[in-house]
């Protein structure tokens, strides 16, 4: 069914034709007498003490709502309760002055009240004007200079035949970073060394080392396409969703907890999402795919409204793939399923959450600060706010509320989170000060101003959805996908810019979550506004524009200054490389660390997809995975598996920075700290991996010291050790071996019961799993060059 | 009590010998930037500070939920006479339940303790106690009334998150004075965290040195998680692999001179293994007499969770750690939205003790004196009652408590109306109780800065928090 929006626009505002328009939008003070008590001032406190509870904010009984005039001549099952200069003929007056209302049990109203209530209907009923000036700034138009603004603008191509030296260098990415550098003196380095290059290709598309026989197989391959084939392979391999799903999943706070996940015991019952990982799976297949962007914006946005789900006898496939694509929509916590918690506030807070998702990860601008006033530095209006949250509360009403479990849909034995409009048009607030208690005028549907190109455009939130559905989310999704548009340009600008974040640790506008006016310019425009058409051009897919990027030379450039000279130069004019005339050196994620000591030790489970592997805390408060039992190896799962709580991840990933899901993340910190090294030496997964890891050294090497010395090598850091190395590594696992001898010769005298094992095999073992634990120590095995 | 390590082995550990440079550069964090400005002069190194100070360290108390004001420190009389009565002025409200708008007397018992007299009711016994020592606030007020947003106000100053936290800030303005440890810890309850979760003690935008490091504090275990090696190792073997990483890591570090973050991480491995020892020496309770483990409560399982967290406070003060935040038992257990009279209790017997003893504790080794203690929570309570049996939350009107680091001494400020609903007399806002905690420490609250966004941001942003030092409670 096509939804009029018109005709739902026709009442909002034939319900304000009556001389009482909301505020803000008309101009109607002259000559008013400026003493009238004012609905606001006069009236709306005493309202929300006696009255709204039952009849607003939590409910609106028999159908009243009475949080505005205009409300009130809209009545409820009664009729309408305000006669506008009569008293005595409306209802509400009535109902106050007989003391039928408020009803006995609850605080009486003062006389003095009733009387007021009374002057305000007598004289009028006037609707308060806020001061022009605060409407002004808060509902003030959006000026064409603020449109003007970089990341405002419409996609502006680089016009590449301009650049003068795009001959000598490989792509056009390279001639736009060379343009940044020059003037500054600097230029681009040389290629890293192919075992560099490859570890840096394997970690950055699959999240995992190459294994000897891949880093051989690299070697070997002199001709010129061994790079290009290198990186179609990883692009193609199913491990290349897994890693960059996980960073969609990071930007939209993916967590399988309802609510904010301070306790460590988890309510399996009420607290836990049991079907969110249908969604990571979702996210994980999509990257898969090489989904369009677009397409994948939109499924997540609006999902329910591109299929009539509700029509169908059962959900098919692809009706339950798109409502769990809208599990996007519900990944802020949720407390509401806790009855005292079910308050409008917090569900404001859910709403508010979820549209500051939405714009974050979407167009990279924050609006919390719109909620309550008119953004201070981004032209971003108060009213812009609501309109904007005016498109999810057909779908998450505050005053028709669904709590989660009632949101959920049960699919055979699956629970899709999805979300879904639930009403067609229910009426949004503007309120002031972002206060529930304070509402203004309502406002319709809309979007940013400062990304449309006028008024109209900012209002025309029409689509043609599927079903009974308002179709503002799916208008939503193709103003944000509308790559003529101001919106959809910087849509490409945003997850571009982050892209190029994941490959290079800083996103060409290094200020992740902020594209706006207090955010960084971008370290180099021309490539941004490049890379962003081109993704357009590529129709929104992800894959040839990464492949674009690792074939350019600024990728492939090494991470070591070439000389002193050229050191001093760009420490002089760039300390910090932003400008990339050398390749960043960068830490490996939390999961990338976890993932890449099973995969060298061999005991890695690649399993995909499902529900998660679980997580124990212990008393001590470390986060761990159980080691079950019977046969299952879900505790050696690819970290993106990992039951994904907000606060309690593994501790071994958390020290790593693995972020807080409580609320969305743009961009992940790669901190520096002391209890990374503390875990690395002494946690018990650690040891348990270092010492797997030597069982295999020993099965696959042959028994000289020289050759699992190699074999260790190569599989932490896919190289051959120096002959320094190789001496010093062998004077290593000489002197644990005696310690260890030694040892275990002491507690074998102290304590003849036991069974220990005193086999040379078992001392060599041990010594070997000292050097696998050096090995995972390193900086070479924790950073890619 | 752990495992293998000597303290000789771990002595050679410690004695690594790698280069004074490395060291040098995470202490004073010289290539650390703040923006487009090198921020001179930054690191852990023990900094003077603008005046003489009152106090070298500070322990936070806190106590996460909102203490009622009026079942604790603030009686009223009148507000239990008119117990069950429409109140006059409708308070806000945060939950449901309260609509009625009905007062709601204490169901606990009042009295005057200490030469000063000041009000305590019978649910803080040991805190009464000591009514000589503390310098009560009743007059605190703050901006917002759920926890998330006050939690970050009472730490950061503003609602918004990603500003620093206050350990944060006074790490990065004194340094700290023991190099073997972190100059900010926290103490959580193992089971659990509170509101806002790690939040509390992020850095924000000051650099990721000044985070607050998690100590964990179970009774009997090593205070920082690995600590100690899972599994048991023979002597000397730890210190033999840590050669060999010190050697790798120092020639990668060769070939990527300018990356500071390589040499920082070598720098931990050091750190690493003298924290081995120092972490555990802190954590090491056996020289505890039975005496003061009586008086934190350690022999009684109700309080000796929270015991020990407040016994490890004391020991990390005491080895030189700038900012110990002391966190409460459970999530939020203050936060008595019903049955004030069965579940206020229960989490006041397991705070009570504890938190007197550590100050008793810190009074009589003399570290009192030089020691800041900060004892509330986010927010207060309503004078109406919630549902019959509780009280929602209230920002215009808490209680805070203060002991050492020269504040006045058996000493009541300010005062809230007749109801304890709001803080009439003497006003103090948070801000205000950080330009105090700045002031003590020897700190002027406009001069610590930091370049963000374009100005010289501070933690208490006076120019639109009005913050100002509070003299009249100082001594």
């Amino acid at each position: 069914m096509r939804i009029e929006l018109a005709v739902i626009l026709s009442l909002i505002m034939g319900a304000c034709s009556n001389g009482l328009m909301p505020i803000g939008y008309c101009d109607e003070l002259s000559g008013r007498d400026a003493k009238a008590p004012t609905f606001e001032q006069d009236v709306l406190a005493i309202l929300n003490v006696h009255c709204l509870r039952c009849h607003g904010h939590e409910s609106r009984q028999d159908g009243l709502d009475l949080r505005s005039p205009s409300l009130m001549m809209r009545g409820g099952v009664h009729g309408p309760v305000l006669v506008p200069g009569s008293a005595r003929s409306s209802l509400i007056y009535q109902k106050v002055s007989s003391r039928s209302m408020p009803p006995k049990d609850a605080p009486p109203m003062t006389q003095a009240e009733i009387e007021s209530i009374r002057h305000w209907i007598d004289s009028g009923a006037r609707e308060g004007q806020p001061s022009a000036a605060y409407y002004e700034s808060e509902a003030r138009p959006v000026t064409s200079e603020e449109r003007d603004f970089w990341s405002f603008r419409k996609l502006e191509p680089p016009q590449l035949q301009e650049v003068s030296r795009a001959s000598v260098l490989t792509s056009p990415i390279d001639a736009l970073v060379f343009e940044e550098l020059e003037p500054k003196g600097l230029t681009l380095s040389p290629p890293a060394d192919r075992i560099a290059l490859l570890r840096r290709a394997y970690f950055d598309l699959i999240g995992l080392p190459p294994s000897p026989a891949e880093v051989d197989e690299f070697l070997q391959d002199d001709s010129e396409f061994a790079w290009s084939r290198l990186l179609d392979r990883l692009l193609a391999s199913p491990h290349f969703g897994e890693r960059w799903g996980r960073h969609w999943l990071d930007a939209v706070g993916f967590s399988e907890v309802r609510g904010t996940d301070y306790n460590q015991e988890l309510d399996r019952k009420l607290d836990y999402a049991p079907g969110m990982w249908l969604y990571r799976q979702y996210v994980i297949d999509s990257l898969n795919q090489d989904k369009p962007y677009d397409q994948f914006l939109t499924e997540q946005l609006a999902g329910d409204e591109l299929i009539d789900w509700r029509s169908l006898p059962k959900l098919t496939e692809e009706a339950r793939e798109l409502l769990v694509a809208t599990s996007f929509l519900r990944t802020a916590p949720d407390l509401t399923w806790d009855p005292p918690d079910n308050t409008l506030i917090t569900r404001m807070g859910v709403l508010n959450q979820t549209v500051e998702t939405v714009a974050n990860n979407v167009l990279g601008l924050s609006l919390e600060c719109a909620r309550c006033h008119t953004h201070k530095f981004d032209p971003i209006t108060q009213r812009d706010y609501y309109r904007l949250m005016a498109v999810f509360t057909p779908a998450m009403d505050p005053h028709g509320w669904l709590t989660p479990h009632d949101r959920d849909v049960q699919h055979e034995k699956l629970v899709l989170h999805a979300v879904y409009d639930v009403s067609l048009s229910p009426p949004t607030w503007f309120l002031r000060r972002g206060d529930h208690l304070t509402p203004g005028p309502t406002v319709e549907a809309g979007f940013l101003s400062v990304l449309c190109d006028d008024e109209a455009q900012t209002s025309r939130v029409v689509s043609e959805p599927a079903g009974s559905t308002s179709g503002r989310r799916l208008a939503l999704a193709k103003w944000l996908t509308n790559p003529t548009g101001r919106a959809g340009a910087l849509t490409a600008r945003v997850r571009v810019s982050r892209i190029w974040q994941q490959l290079f640790g800083l996103g060409l506008v290094a200020s992740s979550g902020n594209f706006g006016v207090q955010g960084e310019r971008p370290t180099h425009p021309q490539v941004l506004e490049w890379l962003a058409s081109e993704l357009v051009r590529n129709d929104w897919q992800l894959k040839p524009l990464l492949k674009s990027i690792m074939m350019s030379a600024v990728y492939q450039q090494t991470t070591s200054s070439q000389s002193a000279s050229s050191q001093a130069t760009s420490d002089s004019v760039d300390p910090d490389n932003r400008l990339l005339s050398r390749m960043r050196v960068r830490r490996l994620s939390s999961e990338a660390i976890r993932d890449a000591m099973l995969a060298t030790s061999g005991a890695l489970d690649l399993a995909m997809g499902g529900p998660s592997a679980d997580t124990e805390v212990l008393p001590s408060g470390q986060v761990v995975f159980p080691v079950k039992k019977e046969s299952s190896s879900s505790h050696v799962r690819r970290s993106v598996y990992t039951l994904a709580r907000r606060n309690f991840y593994p501790t071994l990933m958390g020290v790593f920075d693995q972020p807080s899901m409580v609320a969305a993340c743009s961009c992940r910190e790669s901190s520096t700290v002391v209890l990374q090294s503390l875990t690395l030496l002494n946690d018990e997964f650690v040891m348990e991996q270092a010492d797997v890891f030597a069982g295999r050294v020993i099965r696959e090497a042959d028994e000289s010291t020289e050759s699992r010395i190699r074999h260790a090598w190569r599989f932490a850091l896919a190289r051959d050790p120096n002959e320094e190395e190789l001496r010093s590594s062998g004077r290593l696992l000489q002197q644990q071996s005696d310690r260890i001898r030694n040892a275990i010769v002491q507690s074998d005298t102290l304590d003849s019961s036991s069974s220990v094992d005193v086999s040379e095999q078992n001392v060599s073992r041990q010594a070997l799993a000292c050097l696998c634990q050096v090995l995972f120590n390193t900086s070479e095995f924790l950073y890619v060059e | 009590m752990w495992n293998s390590l000597s303290r000789r082995g771990m002595l050679e550990l410690a004695g690594l010998g790698l280069g004074g440079v490395a060291l040098e550069t995470l202490l004073t964090g010289e290539r650390i930037r703040a923006g487009d400005s090198v921020v001179k002069g930054h690191g852990l190194r023990p900094k003077p500070p603008h005046f003489r100070p009152r106090a070298k360290s500070v322990i936070l108390m806190m106590q996460n939920g909102a203490p009622s004001q009026m079942d604790l420190f603030d009686p009223k009389p009148e507000l239990s006479r008119r117990d069950g009565q429409f109140h006059v002025e409708k308070v806000e409200t945060f939950q449901k339940g309260s609509e009625n708008n009905r007062l709601a007397g204490t169901p606990f018992t009042f009295r005057k303790y200490g030469k000063c007299g000041m009000d305590f009711s019978d649910q803080v016994p040991h805190l009464a106690s000591l009514a000589d020592q503390w310098c009560m606030v009743r007059s605190m007020h703050t901006h917002h009334n759920n926890h998330t947003e006050a939690l970050v106000i009472f730490t950061t100053g503003k609602f918004l998150h990603g500003r620093p936290t206050l350990g944060s800030w006074v790490s990065y303005a004194l340094g700290t004075e023991n190099q073997n440890l972190p100059a900010f810890v926290v103490l959580r309850d193992p089971k659990a965290y509170n509101n806002n979760g790690t939040r509390l003690w992020e850095n924000g935008w000051l650099p990721a040195l000044y985070r607050g490091t998690e100590f964990a504090s179970a009774a009997g275990r090593p205070p920082v998680l690995n600590l100690r090696p899972a599994r048991s190792l023979p002597e000397g073997l730890q210190g033999d692999n840590l050669t060999l990483l010190a050697e790798l890591n120092k020639s990668y570090l060769a070939r990527h001179p300018q990356e500071s973050e390589l040499e920082a991480r070598i720098v931990n491995y050091e750190l690493a293994a003298r924290m081995q020892l120092a972490a555990g020496d802190v954590a090491d309770i056996s020289q505890e007499t039975e005496a003061t483990r009586r008086l934190y409560g350690l022999d009684n399982e109700v309080t000796a969770s929270y015991g020990m967290r407040c016994l490890l406070a004391r020991r990390l003060v005491e080895a030189g750690v700038r900012f110990v935040q002391v966190l409460q038992p459970g999530h939020q257990p203050w936060d008595t939205h019903k049955d004030t009279k069965g579940k206020l209790p229960e989490i006041a017997r397991q705070v009570d003790l504890p938190s007197a003893g550590l100050v008793k504790d810190l009074q009589q080794r003399g570290l009192l004196d030089e020691t800041l203690v900060i004892w509330g929570g986010e927010f207060g309570r309503l004078p109406v009652s919630q549902n019959g049996t509780g009280r929602d939350h209230n920002r215009n009107a808490f209680t805070l408590l203060f002991a050492g680091g020269g504040m006045k001494q058996g000493f009541t400020w300010g005062a809230t109306d007749d109801f304890g609903y709001r803080a009439v007399e003497n006003r103090v806002s948070v801000n205000d109780l950080h330009a105090t905690m700045l002031h003590q420490l020897g700190l002027d609250h406009e001069q610590v800065t930091w370049p963000h966004a374009g100005r010289d941001d501070t933690l208490t942003d006076p120019s639109v928090t009005n913050a100002t030092v509070v003299e009249e409670i100082l001594s």
